[in-house]
């Protein structure tokens, strides 16, 4: 069973990811949603939880975009990040940003958009495979 | 010809020479004459010039051999080389290593000089304008690349939602569960955000173009079209919209297609960008036209800006927030507008207090 942490400054995106988790009859905890990355990554720090954590990252957003996100993030001791599996969420098809989510070892995987119960499938695949 | 004289440096060992250089043609030339290589070199080093005329025989250093080291430090102005010997090996070298645009005899006559300082000159403006072309081009395919990258993801965002939403209805196969009704609703959104990004990318795109068309201001015509637009959402969040517009001028011209995107944009935003615990949410919008100038003035009582982020809500796609969804066009047209009709606009704001936007502008 996973948590999972939604990050993403468009309502209906976050809404839509959170459905698509739920219809997905996956083993799912609690979803948490969240506008803006800086609440999310506050989140991140003060939580405890021995339950492994999906972290869907939107990269273009305001205040702090998906990257400035990660960087921070990179920066977090391991016994947090441990808990943690992150992937960059977006509807960017620019190679510029594929290649710079390259850069942050915690990254698992660079999903495109739409976000549906296939795309999710797909990445706890690859997660059980690791 | 402009007004400005072309700048001419000419430079001889022979003093007879530069004054007999500058007697002929000062009058038609800003002219600067130097003694030596090196002293020219010094000069070229604090001012600019068009075109220069050296001497081939000068001790130091020959005109070539001036031509030569010059040519990488200031490449802009044209050479002319003038000597009374014409070997065939100098004139080669000339060519060669310092780049001469033209060769002239000696003793020289006015207008072989004349001709060749005019003809070097429209070299001189074709090439450094064609540079300019170059650098604008390049820059602004720079912003283009930008410009292409910011538009597609803000075009695609929306339809991505839409194709997610779209997959879970499919996936749900009884099509009356209450979250189908959500992820409609959610399309309709979705498919709004669309429209109106599409129409302020429009609004950017024709004013950019567009030419100005210029009208008398009727307020009271506006003032209708604004309850219009804004009356319902106004209800809807219980906000009270106050409108104050007097006009004192009955005269006073603009383009009034952009004067009603800068009110609505600057209106839309002030209701938009609310407190959802302030019980009193206020809007104030004052117009006053005062012989040549008008000024709006729009004011909430909602969220505000935060002082960090001031001076960046003019700049394209910029969003200081992640509470209300934007596409960082609404201020950046308002602002290109507003200059497009030479006016100003001014902002003011505390964060949890609210903002103030004054626009100021000229009768055209």
């Amino acid at each position: 069973m996973y948590n999972y942490i939604i990050i993403d400054d468009n309502k209906i995106d976050l809404l839509v990811a959170t459905k698509a988790i739920e219809i997905s009859r996956t083993p799912v905890g609690v979803v948490h949603q969240f506008l803006g990355a800086q609440q999310a990554l506050d989140f991140i720090q003060s939580f405890k939880s021995d339950i492994q954590t999906i972290v869907l990252i939107d990269i273009q957003m305001p205040v702090m975009n998906g990257f400035e996100f990660m960087e921070a993030y990179e920066q977090l001791n391991d016994s947090i990040k441990q808990n943690y599996i992150c992937s960059f969420l977006t509807s960017s098809s620019n190679d510029l940003d594929r290649i710079r989510a390259q850069k942050f070892p915690s990254i698992k995987q660079f999903i495109n958009k739409p976000f549906t119960s296939d795309t999710l499938l797909n990445l706890l695949k690859s997660i059980t495979l690791k | 010809m402009s007004k400005n004289k072309i700048k001419v440096l000419f430079i001889d060992d022979e003093v007879n020479n530069l004054h007999a250089f500058k007697a002929a043609f000062r009058f038609d030339y800003d002219i600067h004459t130097s003694i030596s290589a090196n002293e020219a070199e010094e000069w070229l080093d604090k001012n600019e010039v068009d075109i220069i005329l050296c001497d081939q025989r000068m001790p130091v250093k020959t005109g070539v051999e001036f031509f030569a080291t010059i040519v990488k430090k200031h490449p802009k102005p044209i050479r002319i080389l003038v000597t009374g010997y014409t070997d065939i090996e100098s004139v080669i070298k000339a060519i060669n290593l310092g780049h001469v645009f033209r060769y002239i005899n000696k003793p020289w006559n006015e207008a072989e000089i004349r001709s060749s300082i005019e003809e070097a000159y429209r070299y001189y403006t074709q090439s450094n304008q064609l540079e300019d072309k170059v650098n604008e081009l390049t820059l602004a395919y720079k912003e283009l690349d930008n410009f292409a990258y910011s538009v597609s993801h803000d075009l695609k965002g929306p339809l991505m939602s839409i194709m997610g939403a779209m997959n879970i209805v499919n996936q749900t196969e009884n099509k009356n569960e209450p979250h189908v009704q959500t992820m409609l609703q959610l399309i309709e959104k979705a498919s709004e955000q669309l429209s109106e990004f599409i129409e302020n990318m429009h609004i950017y795109y024709k004013n950019n173009r567009g030419q100005l068309r210029i009208e008398k201001v009727d307020l009271d015509e506006i003032k209708k079209e604004l309850l219009a637009i804004h009356k319902l959402k106004c209800l809807q969040e219980n906000i009270s919209l106050n409108l104050d517009i007097t006009n004192n001028s009955p005269l006073f011209s603009t383009d009034v297609t952009k004067l009603k995107v800068i009110i609505n944009n600057l209106l839309s935003n002030a209701l938009k960008y609310q407190r959802q615990s302030e019980p009193n949410k206020r809007v104030d919008l004052k117009i006053t036209v005062d012989g040549e100038h008008m000024e709006i003035l729009i004011s909430d009582n909602g969220m505000g800006i935060e002082e960090q982020y001031l001076k960046n809500i003019f700049n394209l796609f910029f969003r200081a927030t992640t509470e209300v969804g934007g596409s960082g066009f609404g201020l950046y047209n308002v602002k290109e507008i507003v200059s497009t009709l030479g006016g100003t606009i001014e902002v003011t704001s505390q964060i949890n207090r609210g903002s103030t936007f004054i626009v100021k502008l000229p009768s055209k």
